[in-house]
């Protein structure tokens, strides 16, 4: 830290003071856009009703705006780090608002796949990385909390949003209940104001940084696309080294600008051929195909063993808390000095946590067990979704969080796709939820398997090549 | 010859008395419409420890229906007391038998013939002097899942009303639509005006479409499950609103999401002049910069970082 306050005209990571304000926004982000998505499922009876749809064709539309917002992932960090967090922030919340805006005049279903599905969802996708990424700049020390309270934003604005979209619905009908709701995510406009672009310590000092204590990732990054460049010769410690732009900085200024633009796609996806972050990608891919089948079954599983419907409803709930609080205190728990090291463990353990807890869901047959089973999930899915951005950034570095965020998110997507339509073809051919929880429980375990098993062995390689390179 | 004279007197005699006997079977109001032989027969019995009891019974059809009650007695146990019937409140006539005790138990049976709207109701059967009762309520199939906040549309756009019966009920033959008017309720005829209104029937479901909604088109409107002995009817209230309704909280939202965002951006413009014009001197205070200013602020600082 003493060196940081050497360097002037660059600031470390603020870990306080307008970081906090960014977490804020953050928070609004994350409100605005997950919760958003989850609370369009309470408009699928009205649109049955109006359109004379099924409920097939309306959930449609939920899994529209959940794809193209995992899909878009690296559109919004590619604009994110081309302009600016803020301009791509602005924009999301300019798309979304006008694609909500469009549904609420919709005269068929069809039309709402186009303006709600695809439209909003990819302005979505523009907010929720660069926003997520921001974070990750303005903090160091305490980075898993601050992501935390981020991302908690998806729970309590579920929380909060749900009867407060129901009462505009009783209101004002679906369109009038669009029309308000397209202004509330006009807000990410503000949220995106607020994002000031933070220029971190640049990494041409580096060789003085080895010896810092700190045994995570190195500091320097830097969202803006003109610094990328420089960011370039920061390397994360154990893994295999990026290319070192050695030498004088001042030369390289006027090139930096031209260099940026030609050379940013390429030096941007680097990480993507780092063993590391190729483990942990599979690791996702079996992680969001496991993770989100609980949450649409638990219900007609709680109906189908009797559990009455307002006590299902009532486990939803749970979940939905439990999620909350695991974000913030298992955020909070990582930052303490002694799990620091063993964050990667802490997620492993979150996933593999969540998965046993699915394999046991066929033995729970009653309400009473299924209340610790939903307080267990609930908790260890709201610790693992906190973490994601944190393990990515202990991976691949803070320069490249912004890219490597919209590639993890962009993972999600498919799975996240496929998934609930191939639970629902198990339960219609076996005729029970067993099978479904074992599939979510298997890809859980398996996720957490791949990434232990990867992280091991390299640990051992690395062990066994540099035995003095020690951290 | 005169045995079969006699066969037929016999059988005059027979058909005479068995027609008495038929129109001594008792109604409990008007006299049947249909021949009685012709209804089936349906058979509901309800017993009764304590003071009173009530029996649903769903009926579909034109029956003839035999209730039956039976009653453990209370601590008296008296071999003989009096039962009679009751509909709506109102005693059946020539209802009134005495009653055996018969093994512990007090037994009243007695047959209704329910052929319209009308029979139907509730049936008690009393013991003694109201000691104990129980209630037969005798009603077509309701329409369940009630909608009991009203449906909202917008004038110019076209509502949709549905009513459901349940799986677990019976089907019913056909489903009409009605309008309040004051406290009449009018036939919807969506073959009259096939441009306003539209009636989709399917077997368990019927839907209500009202196209190009004005103000006076709210009210209540009444959906009924048409069975062979009554049709019942259930409500739902569309109301008609103008679009500038939910436009007032979002120009409302609109305007703050504008003023915030103008504030903010000026703020940091007017900070960031505020230290350029300082002379660059402060920048480790700030971490600030809009985004026009990103270039000639790096470059002097990283300047002046190699000059450190």
């Amino acid at each position: 830290m003493a060196d940081g306050k050497r360097r002037s005209g660059a600031v470390e990571p603020l870990d306080g003071g307008w970081g906090w304000m960014i977490v804020g926004c953050c928070f609004m982000v994350t409100v605005c856009t997950r919760a958003v998505t989850r609370c369009i499922s309470i408009f699928f009876v009205e649109f049955q009703a109006h359109f004379g749809a099924d409920y097939a064709a309306t959930a449609w539309i939920h899994s529209l705006v959940d794809c193209t917002t995992m899909l878009c992932a690296p559109v919004g960090s590619l604009v994110g780090n081309r302009w600016s967090c803020r301009v791509a922030v602005m924009l999301g919340g300019l798309l979304s608002s006008v694609g909500l805006l469009l549904s609420s005049f919709s005269t068929s279903l069809e039309l709402l796949y186009l303006t709600l599905g695809v439209l909003t969802g990819l302005g979505f996708a523009l907010c929720y990385t660069p926003a997520i990424a921001m974070v990750g700049c303005y903090f160091h020390h305490r980075r898993a909390l601050a992501f935390g309270i981020a991302m908690s934003g998806s729970g309590i604005g579920t929380f909060v949003l749900a009867p407060a979209v129901q009462m505009l619905i009783e209101l004002y009908s679906w369109r009038g209940a669009l029309l308000v709701l397209s202004a509330f995510v006009a807000n990410l406009c503000v949220c995106g104001a607020l994002l000031r672009p933070i220029r971190l310590r640049e990494g041409e000092e580096e060789e003085g940084e080895e010896a810092e204590s700190v045994g995570e990732e190195k500091l320097g990054g830097l969202v803006s696309s003109k610094d990328a460049e420089l960011a370039v010769s920061l390397p994360k410690e154990p893994s295999v080294p990026l290319p070192l732009m050695a030498g004088n900085p001042a030369p390289q200024l006027p090139r930096r600008r031209c260099f940026s633009s030609c050379f940013l796609s390429i030096k941007e996806y680097r990480f993507l051929l780092l063993p590391d972050f190729l483990g942990l990608a599979v690791s996702f891919l079996f992680l969001a195909s496991g993770c989100s089948l609980p949450f649409v079954y638990l219900v007609p599983y709680a109906l189908s063993v009797g559990v009455r419907h307002q006590q299902a409803a009532f486990l939803m709930s749970i979940l939905g808390v439990l999620d909350i609080v695991g974000n913030i205190t298992f955020g909070w728990l990582t930052d303490r000095r002694c799990l620091k090291p063993y964050r990667l463990a802490s997620y492993v353990l979150a996933v593999a946590m969540e998965g046993l807890c699915c394999l046991f869901t066929p033995l729970l047959r009653s309400f009473s067990l299924l209340v610790p089973f939903a307080v267990l999930y609930g908790y260890f899915d709201g610790a693992y979704v906190a973490l994601i951005p944190v393990v990515t950034a202990d991976v691949v570095g803070s320069p490249y969080l912004s890219s490597a965020l919209g590639v993890v998110y962009f993972l999600h997507a498919i799975p996240y796709l496929i998934s609930p339509p191939i639970g629902g073809w198990l339960v219609d051919v076996t005729g029970s939820y067993s099978p479904t929880f074992f599939l979510s429980g298997v890809s859980l375990l398996s996720s957490a398997v791949v990434l232990s098993a990867i992280t091991g062995i390299r640990h051992c390689r690395r062990l066994m090549l540099t035995p003095a390179a020690k951290r | 010859m005169s045995a079969s004279w006699k066969q037929l007197l016999f059988q005059i005699l027979l058909l005479v008395s068995c027609r008495r006997i038929n129109t001594k079977t008792p109604g409990p109001t008007a006299p049947p419409l249909v021949p009685i032989t012709s209804l089936p027969t349906d058979e509901r019995s309800a017993s009764l420890e304590g003071e009173s009891h009530t029996e649903k019974v769903e009926l579909l059809n034109p029956v003839n229906l035999s209730l039956a009650c039976t009653w453990t007695g209370n601590q008296n146990k008296l071999p003989n007391i009096t039962g009679f019937w009751r509909k709506d409140g109102d005693e059946v006539e020539n209802s009134q038998v005495t009653v055996q005790l018969e093994g512990d138990q007090y037994k009243l049976k007695r047959v209704f013939s329910i052929v319209s709207e009308e029979s139907l109701g509730s049936y008690s059967c009393v013991f003694g002097s109201e000691e104990a009762k129980i209630e037969f309520v005798l009603a077509a199939p309701q329409v369940g899942e009630l909608r009991d906040k009203p449906i909202v549309s917008y004038v110019g756009d076209s509502g949709v009303i549905a009513c459901k019966m349940e799986e677990t009920k019976p089907k019913p033959i056909t489903w009409n639509w009605y309008k309040a008017n004051g406290t009449d309720k009018e036939q919807i005829f969506a073959v009259a005006e096939p441009l306003r209104y539209e009636i989709k029937n399917e077997e368990r479901k019927t839907k209500l479409v009202v196209h190009n909604l004005t103000e006076a088109d709210g009210g209540l409107y009444y959906c009924g499950a048409v069975y062979a002995i009554s049709t019942t009817m259930s409500h739902v209230e569309l109301r008609v609103i103008s679009f500038q309704e939910p436009l007032k909280p979002f120009i409302a939202i609109v305007i703050e999401v504008i003023v915030l965002v103008a504030a903010i951006l000026l703020y940091e413009r007017c900070q960031a002049k505020k230290n350029y014009t300082a002379g660059n001197g402060t920048i480790d205070q700030t971490n600030t910069m809009t985004q026009g200013e990103n270039i000639e602020p790096e470059e002097s600082s990283s300047v002046r970082q190699r000059k450190i």
